[in-house]
């Protein structure tokens, strides 16, 4: 039956695609497993890192602040205990005292001025003069200075505009005032001394920081108000927005807000004192392939782990599949029937004893091949004696020769039987070319060949026949009695003076046909005996019909099998009994092919 | 047979190499190279004085976006066709964008639109062309409005302007002669008459307002007003078009009477902005419209309009 393949694509992979493919699909997705997995936990880590790196330069940042601040609160401490308090305004070494501490600072500081609880400019270095355009006593500034006198104030940035100054130039300050204690011709008054800090240093110190992770870093004042940001003009002129008043409400510490569409992480930290605040702002994503060629490389790494995969899979699955394929070639050589091909044995334990089997299989098949081709030949050579002996020329002539005798000695009605006889003879002898007959023309055609032989051989001999009713119709091998009956007559009866009794017997015992040919002839010896069955290089007589003892026996276990066959019991003087011994196998299921012989 | 199974390993290989080619060297993605914009800005005066608030926001964007700004003032000539000579030099100078502040639009568009090169208008433009300007009508409007809040009687208008008057000039001055109820409307062009010649005639006793269309002539009768006691006599108000340090000090003092303004650090920034924008991704055209803002004394100094009076950068 041809091989029909399964439309099944799966099943028709061979074994080879079949490992290469599961083992390269486990590796490839245990690799990204570990891939995916170890990316993230490295992002992850990473994006902590920088989380720390980014805390840590806040606080930095924060420390410089703080330094600064420190600073501003130490000079304005210096100029009020160390100048201010001690002195009398009347003195003409305040200006000078001031302007020296001035000098020393003047790289962030603008302006430090003395002004009156009424809002007189009392000094001021660098030298300047108040707008008279301005109350100073009714700024919220001034007047807050003055009612929380403990405290130094902070302001957020504002444009200086209190003083008269260059016309085409102006100043962005912090403001920083405390209320002071003068003393003026010997009497103690409130003033607020003023210094201005440059804006522009507060930027120096901002404006350089870089925050990891395309972040960046402003600073706020405790209502979220902008003290300093790097995109300060967008964000004024509304092109920007910034989330600082809700970061404003933060407490120091690190948060993860969504602002304008996107989340980002937020660091804040106060600075002492002012009540500031630094906020850090970063992109939330974490650590990612953000460029083309990152990605591209990230993708090469994959496929080139999935190439070397491959390759040791491919290695693999060849080393296990060529032994079968090579196997499968023997097999294929052997189904197209060189059963002479060489098996290959070789590759793993169970490829060698498959292969093993298949060679001791192919030899087995060579034997069997070889034992029915003996056999066919055999039963050829048999059916071909078998042929042969249907028109048994001896027997005919003297046959003839027995009816011309008749007829010349006018005996018509035994010339008839015999002419009969001969006729039924020879029509069961040929049976159309069928090897298989049944009992009764068995019986029929051993009987006709008595009764000739019978004439011929002048009553020497007496004969039986008793064949039960029941066996009648079923099935006998043709040409299987009268051989042994001729053998009885030449060789048993030969010296018999009319006491030869040939008796034939046929009857069933359970699922075995029966035969016996008994004679009271000269017997035989057993090696006779042997010799007649077993002797392959005996000379058939030639007085009989030349099939033989052998041939009967090999013909009925050709047809019927090893178990079938005849034997015979002899002794010297006494006499000979053959039996044989068929299947009871109804002749026509032979016919109708019910059974096979 | 054999085609059949190296086949796949060699696709498999020259993959892989290309991969690697493009994820590790130059040869097929190339490196973004951080590209310098050079971008010239050309304006209508042969100074630089009344544009720092502008420059600001120029300078701003040019650290933002990458950008290379060459400044450029006219020589003594203020007319269209020696801007229209500096920026056909800034052609051949191989700037990629042009920021113009233009002498007069109308006669430059042809000459724009033909040169090829990328420009960004400071100031309104009908064609298409790219802008960052106030809207001249709402300005005209504002102005008229605060004229007519101001000043109840007759009184005279005069237009003080550095040369003639151009397209958006006109919108201002048509709306003011429309809009106001002044007795005599003049047009003074301080190129070729003397503020201080007209001053002389005007009769002290009539109430005179001064409106500026630009920061120049109203630098010049802010100058007058405070430095000669007997022309100021004539000088009833003053007001101008577009601000500077000096003349909001001017304002503080009393002596500009009010200025119409607009965020002129964020129009430098768009406009680098929008040039760069263009230079990226050609055939972008935005105009772009500011906001204008009356500003007084009272309001000069208020958180809305400090930042835009005096930007920090």
């Amino acid at each position: 039956m041809p091989f029909k393949k399964n439309k099944n694509f799966i099943y028709n992979l061979s074994i080879r695609d079949s490992i290469f493919i599961y083992f390269t699909v486990t590796a490839l997705m245990a690799v990204l497993f570990i891939g995916i997995s170890l990316y993230a936990r490295l992002s992850s880590q990473l994006s902590s890192t920088l989380e720390d790196e980014n805390i840590g330069m806040v606080n930095q940042v924060n420390t410089s602040m703080d330094t600064y601040i420190r600073n501003i609160i130490r000079l304005s401490d210096s100029l009020y205990y160390g100048i201010i308090k001690n002195s009398d305004l009347s003195d003409e070494f305040i200006n000078s005292n001031i302007s020296l501490l001035y000098d020393n600072n003047k790289s962030y500081v603008e302006n430090i001025a003395l002004l009156s609880k009424e809002g007189r400019l009392l000094e001021a270095v660098p030298a300047a003069r108040l707008k008279d355009i301005y109350d100073i006593k009714s700024e919220e500034w001034f007047l807050n200075t003055l009612r929380k006198s403990e405290n130094i104030h902070f302001s957020t940035p504002h444009l200086q505009y209190i003083f008269d100054s260059n016309k085409n130039h102006y100043k962005w300050v912090i403001t920083v005032s405390r209320a002071v204690e003068i003393t003026v011709g010997g009497n103690t008054e409130q003033a607020v001394l003023l210094i201005d800090l440059r804006y522009a240093e507060i930027e120096n110190i901002l404006n350089n920081v870089h925050i990891g992770n395309r972040g960046y870093i402003y600073m706020i004042d405790s209502k979220g108000e902008i003290i300093w940001h790097p995109d300060a003009g967008l964000l004024y002129s509304g092109r920007k927005k910034e989330n600082n008043i809700v970061a404003a409400s933060y407490s120091d510490g690190v948060y993860k807000e969504r602002f304008d569409g996107r989340d980002r992480n937020i660091i804040i930290k106060s600075v002492g004192y002012t009540g500031w605040k630094i906020v850090a702002v970063t992109s939330n994503v974490g650590i990612t392939l953000d460029s083309l060629k990152t990605k591209i490389f990230f993708v090469f790494i994959i496929i080139f782990i999935l190439f070397i995969v491959a390759l040791i899979n491919s290695y693999i699955s060849s080393r296990i599949t060529e032994p079968i394929k090579e196997l499968e070639k023997s097999v294929n050589e052997i189904e197209e029937g060189n059963l002479d091909t060489d098996v290959y044995i070789d590759g793993s334990y169970e490829i060698q004893h498959l292969g093993n089997s298949i060679s001791s299989m192919a030899d087995r098949i060579k034997s069997l091949m070889n034992d029915i081709v003996i056999e066919h030949e055999a039963k050829r050579r048999s059916e071909f004696d078998t042929l042969q002996s249907q028109i048994n020329p001896h027997f005919l002539y003297n046959t003839l020769d027995i009816i011309v005798w008749m007829i010349e000695n006018e005996r018509p009605a035994q010339a008839v039987q015999v002419v009969t006889a001969l006729a039924r003879f020879f029509r069961i002898s040929l049976s159309k070319g069928k090897n298989i007959i049944t009992v009764y023309d068995e019986i029929e055609h051993v009987r006709n060949y008595l009764m000739i032989q019978h004439m011929r051989f002048k009553n020497k001999f007496m004969y039986e026949i008793n064949v039960e009713e029941d066996i009648q119709e079923l099935a006998s091998l043709k040409l299987m009695l009268q051989p042994l009956v001729e053998n009885a007559i030449y060789h048993g009866m030969e010296f018999m003076d009319g006491d030869g009794l040939i008796r034939i017997k046929a009857w069933r015992e359970g699922e075995s046909l029966f035969f016996s040919i008994e004679d009271n002839g000269l017997g035989m010896r057993k090696d006779m005996v042997d010799s007649i069955l077993y002797n392959e290089n005996r000379v058939p007589s030639k007085k009989g019909s030349g099939i033989g003892v052998r041939n009967v026996n090999e013909r009925i276990k050709l047809y019927f099998g090893d178990e079938y066959g005849l034997s015979i019991d002899s002794e010297p003087d006494e006499g000979t009994r053959i039996t044989l011994r068929l299947p009871a196998i109804a002749y026509s299921d032979i016919r109708e092919g019910k059974k096979n012989v | 047979m054999f085609k059949k199974e190296i086949l796949p390993w060699i696709i498999f290989a020259i993959i892989l190499a290309i991969l690697f080619i493009m994820s590790s060297t130059d040869m097929i993605i190339k490196d973004r190279e951080e590209s310098i914009f050079p971008i010239s800005v050309i304006i209508d005066d042969t100074s630089d004085k009344y544009f720092t608030n502008l420059k600001k926001g120029m300078d701003r964007a040019a650290g933002q976006y990458n950008v290379d700004i060459n400044f450029i003032t006219l020589y003594e000539n203020k007319s269209y066709l020696s801007q229209l000579e500096k920026l056909n030099g800034e052609i051949e100078n191989s700037a990629k964008a042009i920021v113009l502040v233009p002498v007069d639009i109308t006669k430059m568009q042809d000459d724009i639109l033909k040169s090829g090169i990328r420009v960004i208008i400071l100031g309104e433009s009908e064609y298409n062309i790219e802008s960052v300007s106030i809207d001249y009508r709402k300005a005209a409007a504002q102005i008229s409005e605060v004229l007519m809040r101001e000043h109840k009687g007759d009184y005279n208008l005069f237009i003080l302007k550095h040369g003639a008057l151009d397209t958006e000039d006109r919108v201002i001055y048509d709306s003011l002669i429309k809009n106001t109820a002044y007795q005599n409307i003049e047009v003074i062009n301080l190129e070729v008459n003397k503020i201080e010649d007209k001053l002389a005639k005007l009769n002290p006793k009539e109430e005179n307002v001064f409106f500026s269309l630009d920061k120049q002539s109203t630098v010049e009768i802010s100058d007058i007003y405070t430095d000669d006691e007997i022309l100021r006599e004539g000088i009833s108000s003053i007001y101008g078009l577009g601000s500077s340090t000096y003349i909001l000090n001017k304002l503080e003092q009393g002596i500009v009477s009010g200025v119409l303004v607009w965020n002129e650090y964020e129009q430098g920034y768009i406009a680098i902005k929008n040039a760069v924008d263009n230079i990226k991704t050609p055939g972008i055209k935005n105009k772009e419209v500011l906001e204008t803002y009356y500003i007084n004394r009272e309001n000069m100094l208020d958180k809305e309009f400090v930042r835009i009076l005096y930007p920090i950068d």
